[in-house]
């Protein structure tokens, strides 16, 4: 049963990554669909990005709220508006600015 | 140079690229998997079902909901249900790929759909938008997606062998790692208020839809975020002459004529 389970999930989940993969190449997709695709990403990215930021695994808000996890987002995208292809600069940046915040909220 | 070994090195180049550029999820998403693997160990799954998790359903969020689902007896309709909502964000996924991908064989399509978790689309969609002209990026996203897959297996058997021992490793702050790698994602996407509008909306959306149980809200914030997006385009004037929005169609082998961002 854990089996077939497990079958079941891993089909669901490869049939909604694959669905308009399946789709004939020379299928013309509908223009409304089309014009949207450029807004996936970044509603994608930041629709993962906030509640991670603002809350704690938990549910409930980050206690403070401007600790480690926003200072760090924040000080990425403020490298990333001055170097914004530099991808690990800004990842690098991020990282530090919510370690140098962790070990200062942490004293 | 013969064409062969010219098309072999380009192939090459974006492996390597891709396997590279995929080290920051890499690092973000080892103590989940470990995480996933202590919590299937200590429910007493087994080794083999959890890693075949891992190879099957090879989804993060959907593995640990599926993992206590299936610990406490839920019927498998409830499971499937829950799986549909969890996954169903990647919908939106398939389709802005598609535009790449679709002259491809199937079996590239298969293989690419397999591994196309939420960064690895972010990292994917990052590639394809570069206009350089290379025709072998799904070489990029193959990488990408294998390096985080072999890294996620891997992860889910250390986690299941020594979960025990290595069950402070979530304290490090190693989760970051993740949001680090989506603020870098995101900061190209972010030059012009359009692209902020729909990624403020949908952060919002998200935040407050967070209570709605299988990370439901994740999806109806996208469509929020896109929607709006589309919506924006009768608000705000363009701004440029459109000779990015048209070299982007015609990277994505499109005749499609939209709007400008």
């Amino acid at each position: 049963m854990v089996l077939l389970t497990i079958l079941l999930m891993g089909v669901i989940v490869f049939v909604m990554r694959f669905s308009f993969f399946a789709i004939p190449h020379d299928w013309t997709m509908p223009k409304l669909v089309e014009r949207s695709l450029p807004y996936v990403l970044p509603a994608v990215l930041l629709a993962m990005l906030v509640p991670g930021v603002f809350l704690t695994d938990e549910g409930p808000l980050r206690d403070p709220i401007y600790g480690p996890y926003l200072i760090g987002v924040v000080a990425g995208f403020a490298v990333g508006a001055v170097k914004k292809d530099n991808f690990f600069l800004v990842f690098g940046s991020s990282v530090l600015a919510f370690a140098v915040a962790k070990v200062v909220f942490a004293q | 140079m013969s064409e062969h070994v010219c098309r072999q090195r380009t192939r090459m180049a974006e492996f390597g690229a891709g396997a590279r550029d995929v080290v920051p999820i890499v690092i973000g998403a080892v103590p989940f998997g470990v995480l996933f693997g202590a919590l299937a160990a200590q429910a007493d799954f087994g080794v083999t079902n959890t890693l075949l998790m891992s190879l099957i359903v090879y989804s993060g969020t959907i593995q640990l909901i599926g993992l206590n689902m299936i610990a406490a007896a839920t019927p498998l309709p409830l499971i499937a249900l829950a799986s549909v909502i969890v996954n169903s964000r990647h919908v939106f996924y398939s389709a802005a790929l598609t535009p790449y991908v679709r002259r491809l064989p199937v079996w590239w399509r298969v293989l690419l759909s397999y591994g196309m978790t939420d960064q690895i689309y972010a990292l994917a969609e990052r590639r394809y938008s570069a206009r350089d002209g290379s025709t072998d990026k799904h070489w990029y996203m193959l990488a990408t997606s294998a390096t985080l897959f072999v890294a996620w297996f891997a992860s889910t058997y250390v986690g299941f062998a020594f979960g025990d021992v290595l069950k402070d490793f979530d304290g490090l702050g190693l989760d970051f790692a993740i949001y680090a790698t989506l603020v870098a994602l995101a900061a190209p996407s972010m030059d012009n208020p359009r692209a902020i509008i729909v990624g403020v909306t949908a952060g919002l959306v998200a935040l407050v839809l967070t209570p709605i149980p299988f990370q439901g809200g994740l999806f109806v914030a996208i469509l929020a975020g896109v929607t709006v997006g589309v919506l924006s385009e009768r608000w705000l004037r363009p701004d440029n002459d459109g000779c990015e929005q048209r070299e982007a169609d015609a990277e994505r082998g499109t005749d499609a004529i939209r709007v400008q961002r």
